[in-house]
């Protein structure tokens, strides 16, 4: 097949330009910890010189920093991102590989929510412009990207958790525990993609095309539906990247908000508990995570718009 | 695009003029203008209008409700402090971290792309090159690792938020560059033996204003966002400062015994990003010449 | 019998300064098989009569009047009806090749899609026909061409694919629109050949659109001149060319002589086409006439058939002046 030969040449060429990208990624978090003041362990008091030497040494703080950074490296290459500084006797990797399905489904439930919810209600909204519709989900989709979801949170718990008793208030435990705060990860991104939606579909439906498709007798709805939707989305397709990012970060809050025991969790606490390891290792890990959706998004999008591919 | 300013006429009026009418008749905007204006005096003039001091402890006084009489038009917390006085000190600190990031951020964007824009070639290739990386970086994830590690002093809170906000600009002023460049009032100064920089600083900067204005607006409640989302998770600005996001974060954590805790900063931030969202779909609107007329 | 029959057609947009109207008034007929060139100034309303008669305007224009194709009133047709006989019975051929071809779906599929629409086509039957088509437009190798994207042919042959996708029904009536302004030069004329050859073969009756007096002259047996959304002369092209009647028309000419190798200084009409917001009144053209009366400015002359040689069709003009026998 013709196509097979660019579509690989594009994903090597990309996959190696995320090289540097990783690697930058890893030094900026690995540099950034040691030249920071203080040490991992200045704050458990009363702790004899001699126990604390024997503590460094066994997690190789007394060697060079090049040296430390290279195994670091060598480490994290193998997935292995070295031993947690509160958590005694426990491996980042494995807290990220315990904790990181939760966060995957919370975020998957909140990025399908998102892309669904948002492109719907765009659509919706551009195609009676102007209209009532239009109007009440632009505010809808405005109070979306203003109301933080961290106010948001409390607000529905209250609602819905405390008043209505509907849902829980937190916790992972059920379908129940994911509806809130899948639904307020989503919501910001929700009305981003609304708001992206809607003005790509406005500036398709007034496209020579679109008039030519009406033309040919393409009904209205037909038109829109076989000609329209695809160059709509592909301004959305490029967004899913900075909202994987987004909808990360975010779940950083959530997870706090609705004690959800996902990655985002440790995050804030390893951070609070100065567990420099822990914190690094999410860092990278989502941060891998972001290059590679920021990947698949451009292979994506390279396969939906022909114009990327080349000229015969 | 809507690169203008004073050269380009539209029927005898002045592009920033006829974008002020379209502006004047957008009623959600000029409302908020208005609205943003009130809440800019209300913050600057707070610790002259509260009749608290925002750090000012009374436990006798401990989670009133908001009552006129009591003084406490708001209420207090916990400690007894002025939920006004502390909703106003927040509400200047995060103002003061959206304005101060934004501006950073907008003067490195602004340098990076219009510099890389004007070049071209090589140079540009080369910035651009380095935004593109910089562009896949997990940013937010840098910034609270920053936080974590350097303790949460303000000026680095400035410095870190504008650091990562400065990308898209740099790419919007790069292209509008690029557009503007071959422009014969652009050949005109180069013909007359103007110099690179000064080309760029008065004439190729002063086009860009139209894209500039509408980024900023649309910036500043990104940036309040996320330095709220920082105090929320308590990695943002330290006691006895404080801001809306770890008002809001505190008031959560008691609203269901006091929620006017939770209710008057999270009004008052939602209210904020309300302001600016409006104002800067506004202008942007009011700055596009295509969209003075409808249907046709 | 006539295919396409318009009569008193208007088209208006309310504004915020009040209505304003584009199209005011005009009639006239074409035969099976027939071609007719509407030429005018942009803005003299000539592509909002051909939308019109698509039944394409925008969602805010108002249109009153009469249009029959084939006997059958199109104004005032539901929106469905419409749909069956665009693309079927009215096909139209638009200015820009390529912002009106589909940049994301394959030039076959955008021409089956037409006769999978009106004839019923299997998939598989569109894409042979399809094919079929492109070849007899002119395109080389259309097996494979057809498997590609707009992107990837030059500007005259995506007016080709357009010129196919019209045709693909065999459409009572096509109208073209400016068909060849985006083109090279040296393309436009194999496309207009091309477009008349295949009219004619098919038995489609042509409208086509241009600002060129000349272009049209050579392609259409009739011509219309249309000024501020008015009919101003209208009749044989040869007729029109030879016995100009109306002093637009004439003014026209004179710039079209110009254009080809006259000497002398170069001839251009006075005074700035007139703003539909606030037409003048009277005949629309009196501020820029040569000829200009005093009650042109305050009567609206109605086009009337003229015979300036005995035996010869009338021409009809609009135009308040006697004309010389």
């Amino acid at each position: 097949m013709s196509w097979i030969e660019p579509v690989f040449t594009f994903t090597l060429k990309r996959l190696l330009s995320a090289v540097p990208t990783l690697l930058l990624v890893v030094a900026a978090t690995f540099f950034l910890i040691r030249i920071a003041p203080g040490g991992p362990f200045d704050s458990e008091r009363n702790l004899a010189p001699d126990i604390r030497a024997n503590i460094e040494r066994s997690y190789h703080l007394d060697e060079p920093l090049l040296q430390q950074f290279g195994r670091y490296l060598g480490g994290v290459a193998r997935g292995d991102f070295g031993p947690s500084y509160h958590y005694r006797d426990r491996d980042v990797s494995d807290l990220i590989a315990e904790s990181f399905p939760v966060s995957f489904k919370l975020g998957m439930t909140a990025f399908f929510l998102a892309l669904l919810g948002g492109v719907t209600a765009g659509v919706l909204a551009a195609l009676r412009r102007n209209s009532f519709r239009d109007h009440a989900l632009m505010s809808l989709a405005m109070s979306g990207i203003s109301i933080p979801n961290f106010v948001l949170a409390p607000l529905l718990v209250l609602l819905f958790a405390v008043h209505l008793q509907w849902l829980p208030a937190g916790g992972w435990r059920g379908l129940g525990s994911v509806v809130l705060p899948a639904f307020t990860l989503a919501l910001p991104q929700a009305a981003y993609i609304a708001r992206l939606t809607r003005a790509s579909l406005l500036d398709i439906l007034g496209s020579d095309f679109l008039r030519t498709a009406r033309a040919k007798g393409l009904s209205r709805s037909q038109a829109v539906w076989r000609h329209a939707m695809k160059p709509t989305l592909l301004p959305v397709i490029s967004y899913l990247g900075p909202a994987t990012a987004a909808l990360l970060t975010g779940s950083v809050v959530i997870e706090q908000i609705f004690q959800i025991p996902g990655l985002g969790r440790y995050f804030v606490t390893g951070a609070l508990n100065r567990d420099y390891t822990l914190v690094m290792g999410v860092v990278i890990f989502y941060g891998s995570l972001i290059i590679f959706m920021n990947l698949l998004v451009d292979l994506l999008y390279a396969w939906l718009d022909p114009r990327t591919h080349r000229k015969q | 695009m809507n690169g203008g300013g004073e050269n380009i006429t539209v029927g005898g009026r002045s592009l920033w003029q006829s974008a002020g009418e379209r502006l004047r008749r957008n009623k959600a905007a000029t409302f908020s203008l208005w609205l943003l204006i009130l809440f800019v005096v209300l913050v600057v003039a707070g610790p002259w209008l509260a009749q608290h001091d925002y750090t000012q402890t009374n436990l006798s006084l401990g989670s009133t409700a908001p009552s006129l009489a009591g003084g406490h038009w708001f209420g207090t917390d916990a400690l007894g402090r002025d939920v006004l006085a502390r909703t106003l000190a927040g509400g200047r600190i995060s103002l003061l971290v959206g304005l101060v990031a934004t501006l950073v951020s907008l003067l490195i964007g602004v340098f990076w792309g219009a510099v890389a824009g004007y070049c071209g070639g090589r140079v540009d290739a080369l910035m651009m090159r380095f935004v593109d990386l910089l562009y896949a970086m997990p940013f937010m994830f840098f910034v609270i690792l920053l936080m974590v590690v350097f303790g949460r002093n303000i000026l680095l809170i400035f410095a870190a938020i504008g650091a990562m906000n400065w990308l898209d600009m740099a790419r919007i002023v790069r292209g509008q560059t690029i557009s503007l460049r071959h422009r014969e009032f652009i050949l005109a100064a180069t013909l007359m033996g103007a110099g690179t920089l000064t080309i760029i600083a008065r004439h190729v900067i002063p086009n860009l204003l139209g894209v500039v204005v509408v980024y900023v607006t649309l910036t500043i409640p990104q940036v309040m966002l996320v330095e709220s989302f920082l105090s929320y998770l308590g990695l943002g600005v330290q006691e006895p400062l404080t801001s809306t996001g770890a008002l809001v974060n505190q008031g959560a954590l008691e609203m269901e015994t006091a929620p006017w805790l939770l209710v008057f900063p999270a009004l008052f931030l939602a209210g904020t990003l309300f302001c600016f969202n409006f104002i800067g779909d506004g202008l942007r609107d009011a700055l596009d010449p295509k969209s003075d007329e409808d249907g046709r | 019998m006539s295919v396409l029959n318009v009569s008193r057609l208007k088209v208006s947009y309310p504004s915020r300064d009040g209505v304003f109207d584009v199209v005011r008034g005009l009639s006239f007929e074409l035969d099976e098989a027939d071609s007719l060139g509407i030429a005018g100034e942009s803005g003299s309303g000539k592509s909002q009569t051909a939308l019109a008669i698509m039944g394409l305007l925008p969602d805010n224009a108002r249109v009153s009047g009469s249009i029959r194709l084939d006997g059958q009133e199109l104004l005032g047709e539901s929106e469905q009806d419409l749909d069956r006989l665009r693309g079927k019975s009215l096909a139209m051929v638009f200015q820009d090749p390529l912002s009106a071809l589909n940049p994301y779906m394959t030039v076959g599929r955008q021409i089956g899609e037409v006769l999978e629409l009106h004839q019923g086509m299997s998939a598989k039957e569109a894409a042979r026909r399809s094919c079929e088509l492109l070849q007899m437009t002119g395109i080389d190798e259309p097996g494979r061409r057809s498997k590609a994207y707009p992107h990837q042919f030059s500007g005259g042959q995506r007016q080709r694919i357009l010129i196919a996708m019209a045709l693909a029904c065999g459409p009572r009536l096509l109208i073209a629109d400016e068909p060849t302004t985006a083109l090279d030069v040296t393309v436009q004329k194999k496309i207009l050949e091309l477009l008349r050859s295949l009219c004619q073969e098919i038995g489609t009756a042509l409208i086509l659109i241009s600002h060129d007096l000349a272009v049209l002259s050579g392609m259409c047996r009739n011509l219309m001149i249309m000024y501020a959304g008015m009919e101003m002369e209208r009749g044989l092209s040869e007729q029109v060319l030879l016995q100009a009647t109306h002093p637009y028309t004439a003014a026209l000419l004179r710039t079209l002589e110009d254009l080809h190798g006259g000497a002398g200084p170069l001839s251009v009409i006075p005074g700035e086409p007139p703003d539909m917001r606030n037409p003048p009144g009277g005949c629309p053209f009196h501020p820029r006439c040569t000829e200009v009366m005093p009650h042109c400015s305050e009567v609206i002359p109605r086009p009337r058939p003229v015979k300036r040689i005995a035996g010869a069709q009338s021409q009809w003009v609009a135009c308040h002046l006697e004309p010389e026998q």
